[in-house]
């Protein structure tokens, strides 16, 4: 890894050898809890994993938490504010994951406040890290104000977040609206799907939802309790190999670095599907 | 405790499912439009005000509903109209109400048709539910088309269906 503009510290994972590509996702919602925080953590470590140096930049000032998701919240020192205001190097602010080494933190400032920062600020920062990194996926704040702006200021596309739930459908149309404007391509990732209310009829399909939003689809991510133990743990998800959703997160990692991965479709349920899966012939 | 545990068993109840997605669409088309329940209701209220002119429609039947795909939002505008409004031979209007059957329309047309008299048979004057589709842009960022689609279609399909 050469040196030549000063941050070469970060190259030390040695995996990618080509930069300069960087990809700026934004991971928004409009409303908070549908799990862009998650989303935004395991994604990272998806693609870590899949060796691109990927970059999580926690842009939700004031009420930071992508760091505790990868728990990393004890090794902050700089933060986003730092480096817009120039008090710190770009480099100086990013905290590597323990898990691997191609994943890599921008904290969000604690003690701000969501305007100290616009969205020129943003892109001057964001534009920094392109060229050390193949993707930076950044974590919007709930709502549709500065913060979220801010978070969009300097996005390529957008992953929106929804639950297959009314309120959150909602308010995903709104920032897919409000996306669109900016003429930022965005994606759905439906999260926190149960194929058991949907087979009862009691929670909207994946089809249902796709088509009241009317935008395309990047992935499905089944109600995981393992999302929640990751959580408690600070490992993203994608470690444990057991879990559904962490599946979910590197098929979509994978449809991020541009393959054809099918979204495996709902089985019925039904008495031979049930046959099926338990003999292995699933489909 | 029995009809609840009935209508579960054997699907006679209306799934949350189906609810979410009509109350979605709605609140949907509100949030694209711009335009408020109380909006809304003027603008229903304007509109059997203008078809009132023209013709002897059932108000209890009249439906204003809306379809999305994708970015589009068509308007679905549902009136049943009893008999087009003309004076009967004794100078009061010939219109027998009917009661409108969702999605089946026609056949409470056809209903009204053979108890109205010979004279309403004639097809001017027999009009089974007048509907018209309005793609409505979004909330101008998406796209601002304006169209009005032909009902054709649809009413066929659900003629079959009844």
């Amino acid at each position: 890894m050469s040196s030549t503009n000063g941050v070469n510290h970060i190259d030390s994972g040695g995996v990618s050898k080509k930069s300069g590509s960087g990809e700026i996702l934004v991971v928004t919602s409009g409303k908070g809890g549908v799990g862009k925080t998650t989303t935004t953590a395991s994604l990272g470590a998806a693609l870590a994993l899949r060796g691109k140096k990927t970059l999580v930049v926690d842009a939700d000032i004031g009420l930071r938490n992508l760091d505790v998701i990868l728990g990393l919240e004890n090794r902050i020192v700089f933060n986003i504010v730092d480096v817009a205001k120039g008090a710190c190097k770009p480099n100086q602010a990013i905290i590597r994951s323990k898990k691997t080494p191609n994943l890599f933190l921008l904290p969000a400032s604690q003690t701000d406040e969501k305007d100290v920062i616009n969205e020129e600020q943003i892109r001057k920062t964001l534009d920094q890290y392109r060229r050390d990194f193949n993707f930076i996926i950044v974590d919007s704040p709930a709502g549709i104000e500065q913060g979220f702006k801010n978070a969009c200021a300097a996005a390529d596309r957008a992953i929106v977040v929804t639950t297959p739930e009314v309120s959150a459908i909602r308010d995903a149309d709104r920032v897919v609206g409000l996306l669109s404007a900016q003429d930022i391509e965005a994606q759905l990732l439906i999260n926190r799907v149960d194929y058991d209310m949907v087979r009862r009829g009691d929670m909207l399909s994946v089809p249902d939802v796709q088509d009241i939003l009317g935008i395309e689809l990047i992935g499905v991510v089944e109600r995981d309790e393992a999302i929640i133990i990751a959580a408690n743990t600070g490992e993203p998800v994608v470690f444990n190999a057991n879990s559904k959703a962490a599946e979910a997160f590197s098929r979509i990692a994978r449809r991020l670095c541009g393959e054809v991965v099918p979204i495996p479709q709902m089985n019925s349920g039904g008495f031979w599907s049930k046959i099926t899966r338990t003999l292995g012939v699933s489909s | 405790v029995f009809g609840a545990l009935a209508s579960r068993l054997f699907g006679n109840g209306k799934k949350s499912k189906s609810v979410a997605k009509s109350r979605l669409s709605f609140v949907l088309v509100q949030d694209r439009t711009g335009l408020g329940a109380e909006d809304m209701a003027r603008f229903r209220g304007e509109l059997v005000e203008v078809i009132q002119r023209y013709f002897i429609i059932d108000e209890s039947g009249f439906d204003i509903d809306y379809e999305r795909s994708g970015d589009t939002t068509t308007l679905i505008i549902n009136s049943p109209v009893v008999v087009k409004r003309q004076e009967g031979l004794n100078g009061h209007s010939r219109a027998k109400h009917i009661k409108p059957v969702a999605g089946s329309s026609l056949i409470s047309t056809n209903g009204s048709s053979t108890t109205t008299g010979s004279n309403m048979s004639s097809k001017d004057n027999k009009i089974s539910d007048m509907q018209a589709n309005v793609a409505v842009g979004d909330d101008l960022t998406r796209s601002d088309k304006l169209s009005v689609t032909n009902t054709a279609v649809k009413r066929k399909r659900r003629k079959r269906r009844g």
